[in-house]
């Protein structure tokens, strides 16, 4: 797995628009920047590392085909691979519920495919307000981070990401450092979330 | 057992391990269910990050300390449209009063009035060869032919 999103010259927007015009290059370009996203997106969801990047990679071969056989008009990097993704994850877990009640083995909350749809739309009242509270937590630390912090999670998970590189020399300073501060402050964050979510 | 530390889970999950590294934590992980989870966590705290930064760039949470009813900026985006309404409003105003002050001069081509036709006091006009009953207005016949 490389790091996320180095430097190609291109935006996503040209990326998308050169892999459905067929350049297999765009393509490489596109798994290269976001395979991991795909990954990371299954893994939230609880899906298992080893089938989450299964599923990844099924996801990305089914976009492929449907761009080769001119049935994709559109292609919305990394979301449409996500949604694919998922959807191929909820099939899966739909699947291994069945077999386990053919099977006769009794289907844990875990495994029953409608936990899963309820916790990917997230109706659960509990869960949107202990969300909330997990971003106002995120939001009210990041705040509180150096200037130089906040300009780096900015710029690496603003609306046009940027490469680790790329914000390294945008800001003057060694892509170690940029990961470094990343690192400690998600610690910081994740700390801050097992302290204070929850709180009145 | 030794489990992995947190630097490792994020570095993978921000995509910074390299295939050794990789193959190290896909194997830990998928015999510890505990390091399973704390990389699930790690996974889910990725994603609320860019939650957060994706909203805070776009403007979707706004800060709650002071917003503004309006904005200067927002109004300045609009600055063509308000420019045209200043200019058609003021071509209005300037058209009404020319009208009501300064009324289009008569001159006698103007008033030009074909022989068959009058003006009675009123404004209503008649034609002559009907004889129109207006007994009364007979005398207040006005004929404004030059």
């Amino acid at each position: 797995v490389r790091p996320r999103g180095e430097e190609s010259g291109w935006s996503d927007v040209d990326l998308a628009e050169q892999a459905l015009s067929g350049s297999e290059a765009a393509w490489d370009e596109v798994l290269r920047r976001h395979r991991h996203h795909v990954v990371v997106a299954l893994l939230a969801r609880g899906v298992p590392l080893e089938d989450a990047e299964d599923l990844a990679q099924e996801a990305w071969t089914r976009l492929i085909e449907q761009a080769r056989s001119g049935r994709l008009e559109r292609l919305s990097l990394p979301w449409l691979a996500i949604a694919q993704a998922g959807w191929l994850a909820l099939e899966a877990s739909r699947t291994k519920a069945r077999h386990a009640a053919i099977a006769g083995a009794p289907v844990s909350l875990e495994t029953h495919p409608d936990a899963l749809e309820v916790k990917d739309q997230s109706l659960d009242p509990a869960e949107q307000t202990l969300q909330r509270d997990r971003v106002r937590v995120i939001e009210q630390e990041l705040a509180r981070c150096s200037k130089r912090a906040q300009d780096i999670f900015h710029a690496v998970y603003g609306s046009d990401a940027k490469s680790h590189a790329d914000v390294a020399k945008e800001l003057g300073m060694s892509v170690q450092r940029v990961r470094q501060t990343l690192c400690e402050v998600r610690a910081r964050l994740r700390r801050a979330m097992d302290e204070r979510v929850g709180e009145p | 057992v030794t489990h992995l530390s947190e630097i490792q889970l994020q570095a993978f999950v921000l995509g910074m391990t390299g295939p050794n590294e990789t193959d190290v934590i896909r194997e830990h992980v998928s015999t510890c269910p505990t390091c399973a989870m704390r990389l699930t966590e790690e996974a889910r705290l990725e994603l609320l990050i860019q939650d957060v930064i994706g909203d805070l760039n776009t403007g979707s949470v706004p800060s709650t300390d002071s917003v503004p009813l309006l904005k200067v900026s927002r109004l300045l985006e609009w600055r063509p449209a308000w420019v045209s309404a200043v200019f058609l409003t003021m071509a209005v105003v300037f058209w009404l009063y020319l009208a009501r002050y300064h009324p289009v001069p008569i001159t006698a081509e103007d008033t030009y009035v074909p022989d068959d036709y009058c003006l009675f006091v009123g404004g209503q006009v008649d034609r002559i060869g009907l004889q129109a009953e207006f007994p009364d207005s007979a005398q207040n016949r006005t004929d404004i032919r030059p």
